[in-house]
């Protein structure tokens, strides 16, 4: 019981460090009540910002969500700030002296200002959600329901715990770092690395199948949940598990389970690393040595691990351009301007541009590799015949300077077993045809060429698989269509 | 009694103190002499725990200090360039120290701010550097603790403010019974304060005593001879300089005072003059370790 209490020297600790922030705590509130209520920043700020991260939340839905990613964004803000807030006298000397000095037990320390933190942001983020609250209301802003208020409630309370999570990852990250520059920087670098990891894996993805758009799939029965663009979005897009969010509170049905199926995950995962970030933190705070403050920072989930990481995603998302050979020289002066920022110095050692070039050729290797194989055969293109109850096909056209810009070109669907294994090989082909034929580039003119099965089982929804191919190809689409058409492959199709 | 048993510890790769010992008695000033990156500030770094050591460890009363950090409060550190909170005023950061120290004197804080004319409400960022190290050695003074550490605190005081501090140090160390360990440059300063001394040299304590015992122990002599007089007269001698100019002698020699009159006496000197030795010459003495000689 005595090690899970507070004894009265951290007792009047909390007591003294909470009255002498108070004041900062209130301009805090002040700040980003401003912000909440949109006074402070434009929402389109908000939305650019948003957009950068993947997400895809609809701030025009007029729903009343827009203002709660605004609480979220706060809560973010100070998960991100307090760590740096808190544990700044650890990359500061007379800072470590007068800390360590005190008759606390290290870990209990870190305990005290970790429990400081957490009273900060769970405080700040339930006044800001019950002052939106009443503020909602009172003005009658949004029409809310008592099934709308319960996943309010609900939303928040998981955007609360999320927000926690971040706080204490952004807590081991600053305790890992020796200096305030490179805890603001490390804590960015973090920031932007699931944004670069979605950016590497949707190209390689993307490249793999040959599409601008994919819904890619490992099997057929488990789509919904491990798609593999969706999934790992959902997980590390705090933007994206709103419009999950969002999808459960508006969508049908089976939406509505994909969503929280994914929610679930993600949370759960979320949950997982902050317990691993906390003891981590724990354990660091504990054994870092207090001679290193001020110090360049040198632990391995830092500069160590970033620069390499970050840029071997860079090389990865960059694969698929066509001037990749410019951008790995970008690429490289980042990478010797990191080490600078690092190590403060310049330095070019050999083992230093080997490491590099080891990278760029095994992001080349690694690349073509997984896109020769469809992704080591998870990216099953075409579903296995058994588990299709029926499908639709839809070749449509694009035109950009149209002001009608989509015009169907054909459509139809068709449930036999002979239909749908014709409409299976035709797929194959056109897949084949476009992996030789295909650049990414966004075309003016274009044909959408979309397969869509359905399952047997309705919760499973759909699956999707959609084509793109420019002006060019507009030969070979129309005779695909004459020899559909003259094999009797097309039937009920209209053209 | 404070203990230190073969501390250990290395900065970057650079070994700092090295089978370090010593031992401070309750109730006395000690002086903690050394040049430049001997490693003085790490060592009260280490007593204050602070740094934790490589190998070996400090004990309070047969207490491992690491493994007892409830002790720390008997423990005070009084860095040269003390920390204090964004706009903390000294009667903020009096507050925080009242946390590990509440048994800190609200009575003789008030006398001290009053006799030193601060103002406890004033932001210390606005202070001068002298005047924050006064501000922070009110602190350590009303808070008493056993063992107060200060490092360099007297640089940067003016002549009249030292010697204020070192009769309040001297008085509060009569009524609480503490020990004050000091490191400092000032060694005609560490003389006059303090008890005992310790010399740190390559993170090992060349020489430590009493410091009475010490300026006993060390004799200056000047000596005249009809001709000149070669140095190794003076070999039998625990020399610690000897500086010869044609037939004059200056030596600064460690032993007994009767046994080196009589050996300087054999030698039949014109002229026998023994002269005072301060500790900052032995300690330059030491530090040097070698005879200087010029004829």
């Amino acid at each position: 019981m005595k090690q899970l209490l507070l004894t009265n020297t951290e007792l009047s600790y909390v007591n003294y460090y909470i009255k002498k922030e108070a004041r900062l705590g209130i301009a805090t509130i002040i700040i980003l009540a401003l912000f909440v209520s949109g006074l402070l920043l434009p929402a389109a700020l908000v939305e650019i910002g948003l957009t950068l991260f993947g997400g895809q939340f609809d701030f025009h839905s007029g729903s009343g969500w827009e203002s709660m990613s605004r609480v979220f964004i706060s809560v973010c803000v100070l998960a991100y700030l307090l760590p740096l807030y808190l544990f700044r006298f650890k990359m500061n000397r007379s800072g470590n002296d007068l800390y360590l000095s005190l008759p606390i037990e290290r870990k209990r320390l870190f305990y005290v200002h970790y429990v400081i933190g957490l009273f900060y942001l769970i405080t700040i983020s339930l006044l800001l959600l019950i002052g939106y609250s009443v503020f909602v209301k009172a003005l009658s802003i949004y029409q809310i329901t008592s099934a709308g208020s319960f996943s309010y409630i609900l939303l928040n309370i998981y955007f609360i715990g999320l927000g926690v999570c971040l706080y204490t990852f952004f807590t081991y990250i600053v305790i890992r770092c020796h200096n305030l520059l490179d805890a603001i920087l490390m804590e960015l670098a973090y920031t932007l690395l699931p944004l670069l990891f979605y950016y590497a894996l949707q190209a390689l993805i993307i490249h793999a199948a040959e599409a601008s758009t994919a819904y890619l799939f490992l099997g057929f029965d488990d789509a919904s949940l491990l798609n593999m663009i969706e999934l790992p979005t959902a997980v590390l897009s705090i933007p994206t598990q709103m419009n999950l969010w969002m999808l459960y509170y508006c969508s049908y049905a089976s939406e509505a389970v994909i969503a929280l199926e994914l929610l679930l995950v993600a949370g759960l995962l979320w949950i997982i690393f902050a317990v691993c970030c906390f003891l981590g933190a724990r354990r660091s705070f504990v054994r870092i040595r207090s001679e290193q403050s001020g110090q360049n920072t040198n632990a391995f989930f830092t500069y160590p691990l970033l620069i390499p990481l970050v840029s071997f995603l860079l090389l990865i998302a960059t694969q698929s351009e066509q001037l990749f050979s410019i951008s790995i020289i970008f690429i490289l002066v980042a990478y010797l301007l990191a080490h600078f920022i690092a190590y403060r110095k310049i330095s070019f050692s050999i083992r230093k541009l080997l490491l590099f070039f080891s990278l760029a050729a095994s992001s080349f290797l690694l690349f073509i590799s997984l896109t020769k194989t469809n992704l080591f055969g998870a990216l099953k293109e075409v579903p296995k015949l058994e588990n299709v109850n029926s499908f639709t096909l839809e070749i449509t056209q694009y035109d950009a300077n149209n002001e009608s810009p989509q015009t169907t070109f054909l459509s139809g669907s068709g449930s036999s077993d002979e239909a749908l294994a014709d409409i299976l090989r035709e797929q194959a082909k056109i897949r084949d045809y476009k992996k030789q034929h295909s650049n990414n580039e966004f075309y003016d003119q274009a044909y959408i060429v979309r397969f869509q099965y359905d399952s047997d089982t309705a919760e499973q929804g759909f699956i999707e698989r959609t084509y793109i191919f420019n002006q060019e190809d507009r030969e070979y689409i129309e005779a695909r269509i004459t020899e559909w058409k003259k094999n009797n492959i097309i039937q009920n199709y209209t053209v | 009694m404070l203990k230190v048993c073969d501390l250990v510890k290395k900065l970057q790769n650079h070994l700092v103190l090295h089978q370090l010992n010593m031992e401070i008695e309750d109730g006395c000033i000690y002086g903690l002499i050394g040049e430049n990156g001997a490693g003085k500030s790490t060592l009260l770094r280490i007593l204050a725990g602070v740094y934790e050591c490589d190998h070996g460890c400090v004990m309070i009363d047969d207490q491992e200090l690491h493994k007892h950090p409830e002790r720390k409060a008997e423990i005070l550190l009084i860095q040269d360039e003390p920390f204090y909170f964004h706009h903390a005023t000294l009667s903020d950061m009096k507050h925080f120290y009242q946390i590990a120290h509440p048994d800190l004197d609200e009575a003789y804080y008030h006398k001290l701010i009053t006799a030193f004319e601060l103002d406890d409400r004033q932001p210390l960022y606005k202070f001068s550097k002298g005047m924050k190290r006064q501000a922070f050695l009110i602190l350590g003074l009303c808070i008493a603790p056993r063992y107060l550490l200060l490092d360099e605190a007297f640089d940067g005081l003016d002549p009249h403010m030292r010697m204020m501090f070192k009769k309040e140090i001297s008085d509060r160390i009569e009524e609480k019974k503490m020990s004050v360990i000091i490191s400092s440059h000032n060694l005609k300063e560490m003389e006059e304060l303090c008890d005992c001394f310790g010399i740190l040299e390559n993170g090992k304590l060349l020489t430590s005593g009493s410091v009475s015992d010490k300026l006993h122990e060390v004799h200056r002599f000047q000596l005249a001879f009809a001709k000149p007089i070669d140095k190794e007269e003076f070999s039998e001698l625990k020399l610690l300089s000897l500086q010869i100019t044609a037939s004059i002698v200056n030596l600064v020699a460690e032993g007994e005072e009767a046994e080196i009159k009589a050996f300087l006496k054999e030698k039949q000197p014109i002229m026998m003059e023994m002269l005072p030795v301060s500790l900052e010459e032995i300690f330059v003495f030491k530090m040097l370790n070698k005879t200087e000689v010029s004829q």
